[in-house]
């Protein structure tokens, strides 16, 4: 029998084909069934942990007459994770990514960073799957952009974007990190650098038809976050009013993801110069999330501050002071005098004082406003010229003419 | 530098300077920084914003204050 050379050739380009096949979905079906038990595995032991450690803390009969706080609870489980996970450090990190997760959530920052640095370092310590490190990675460096720690913040960007270069990372692992990147550039005034990064991962989606989900919703919302800084108003509210009824549809009216929306929108409202409608939007988004997340939770003085701020400008001095020092005092103690909101309130107050003509008051503020922002951001941060232009207003009210002026020059200078 | 020439918040910082420069009666040079603050809201923010028309109304006060004066 002879053999045709060229149905030889196919015959073998078939079998190699068929094995090729067979072996890329074999490794692919393994992949695939290791992450499936890692899941599992993970999700069985935080279910144990939420039923046994966090949630029998709750029971009445273990603390009668007492009501355990959100807080409380967690406290309690991250003091037994360690003993309880010893010998897992992979179910350990995951804990310890969960709990940092809801610290942030609550807004209790320093216990976040606790919880992200520990499951990063048992990532690194041990034979950690690459979405578990991701999953630390992106909580640590989420709470320091929280912080104020840009530099270290940016050096784990850094470093995760030299990682990504080298291995397939995951697409919603690239858009985490560009979002990641885009806040940092925010915080640091590079407005038009923060929208691009998260534009492209808002476009990206909106490609894939996926312009509903959260992550399209997270890049909608940091993009018009940095329009409204860019003075693009009318290209961010339709962003922000889809993103409000999206969550609205989806989440309900309190979700504090929908309350951030309704905050939003009311900020831009206020830039716009609208201020009785921007008034409705942050009150009602005040008033929730003093009910849903408490008096002192960052988003509920984020959203009291920028109640004082439209108040102040209708001249209802009395009650933005009231706010105002509220919020300083709760941000002082509960993120430093350092943190970029706190430096915030100060100069918020300091011009409350001196647009009401209290100007002993605002000048002290002040001072210590701009003496952080020299220090931890630079003249060139644009919050930091911000207050230098309210100071050039104080020392004018002051009828200091030759310091204004002055102030003005380094204001301009530096714009 | 992070905001630039044509930024609102820079019209905002240049407004500033304009209301220094009327306290100290300098009336010319004031004119000349509330023209440009009205100038670049009316291109960053719309001619009808109302941080455009309140430009507009400062330099209206500013031409009252110095007709007053002679």
């Amino acid at each position: 029998m002879q053999r045709h050379p060229i149905a030889v050739s196919a015959g073998i380009l078939g079998v190699l084909t068929l094995l090729g096949g067979t072996a890329f979905f074999t490794v692919r079906l393994q992949h695939e069934r290791d992450t499936a038990n890692y899941q599992v595995r993970v999700a069985t032991s935080v279910l144990d942990f939420l039923r046994e450690d966090l949630l029998a803390a709750a029971d009445p009969a273990a603390a009668p007459g007492h009501e355990l706080s959100v807080r409380e609870a967690l406290n309690r489980a991250s003091d037994a994770a360690d003993s309880r996970f010893a010998d897992v450090p992979v179910e350990h990190g995951a804990i310890r990514t969960t709990l940092a997760g809801l610290y942030d959530q609550l807004g209790r920052y320093a216990e976040a960073e606790r919880e992200a640095r520990k499951a990063v370092a048992l990532g690194e310590a041990s034979d950690s799957r690459p979405e578990a490190r991701h999953a630390a990675d992106v909580a640590l460096i989420d709470v320091l952009l929280a912080r104020g720690k840009l530099d270290e913040a940016e050096l784990m960007l850094d470093q995760t974007r030299q990682t990504n270069a080298n291995a397939a990372t995951d697409r919603n692992e690239r858009a985490d990190f560009q979002l990641l990147q885009s806040r940092l550039a925010n915080l640091r005034g590079q407005f038009d650098q923060a929208l691009a990064l998260a534009d492209s991962v808002f476009q990206a989606e909106r490609a894939r038809g996926s312009a509903d989900t959260p992550l399209a919703l997270r890049a909608a919302e940091q993009s018009a976050a940095n329009l409204q800084m860019l003075g693009r108003h009318d290209e961010a509210l339709p962003l922000l009013l889809a993103i409000h009824a999206s969550r609205l549809a989806r989440l309900g009216p309190r979700h504090p993801s929908t309350l951030l929306a309704a905050h939003e929108i009311g900020l831009l409202k206020r830039h716009q110069g609208q201020d009785e409608e921007a008034l409705t939007w942050l009150q009602g988004a005040l008033d929730e999330r003093r009910a849903v997340l408490g008096e002192q939770h960052p988003d509920t003085l984020s959203s009291a501050n920028e109640v004082a701020t439209v108040l102040q400008g209708l001249k209802r001095f009395d009650e933005a002071e009231t706010l105002f020092r509220h919020v300083l005092d709760a941000r002082l103690e509960l993120l430093g005098e350092e943190h970029q909101f706190t430096r915030n309130s100060m100069s918020n107050l300091g011009l409350l004082y001196s647009l009401s003509g209290r100007l002993e008051k605002a000048a002290p503020l002040y001072e210590r406003a701009l003496a952080l922002e020299t220090r931890l951001i630079g003249e060139s941060h644009p919050d930091t010229i911000a207050l230098m232009h309210n100071i050039a207003g104080l020392y004018r009210k002051q009828g200091r003419f030759d310091d204004a002026l002055a102030m003005h020059e380094r204001v301009l200078a530096m714009r | 530098m992070a905001l630039g020439e044509d930024a609102w918040q820079t019209a905002l910082f240049r407004e500033g300077r304009a209301l220094t420069l009327q306290a100290a009666k300098r009336y010319d040079e004031a004119d000349r920084e509330f023209s440009a603050a009205i100038r670049i809201l009316e291109s960053s923010l719309g001619p009808d914003h109302p941080r455009t028309e309140r430009a507009r109304q400062m330099r209206a006060s500013l031409q009252s204050e110095r007709n007053a004066r002679f």
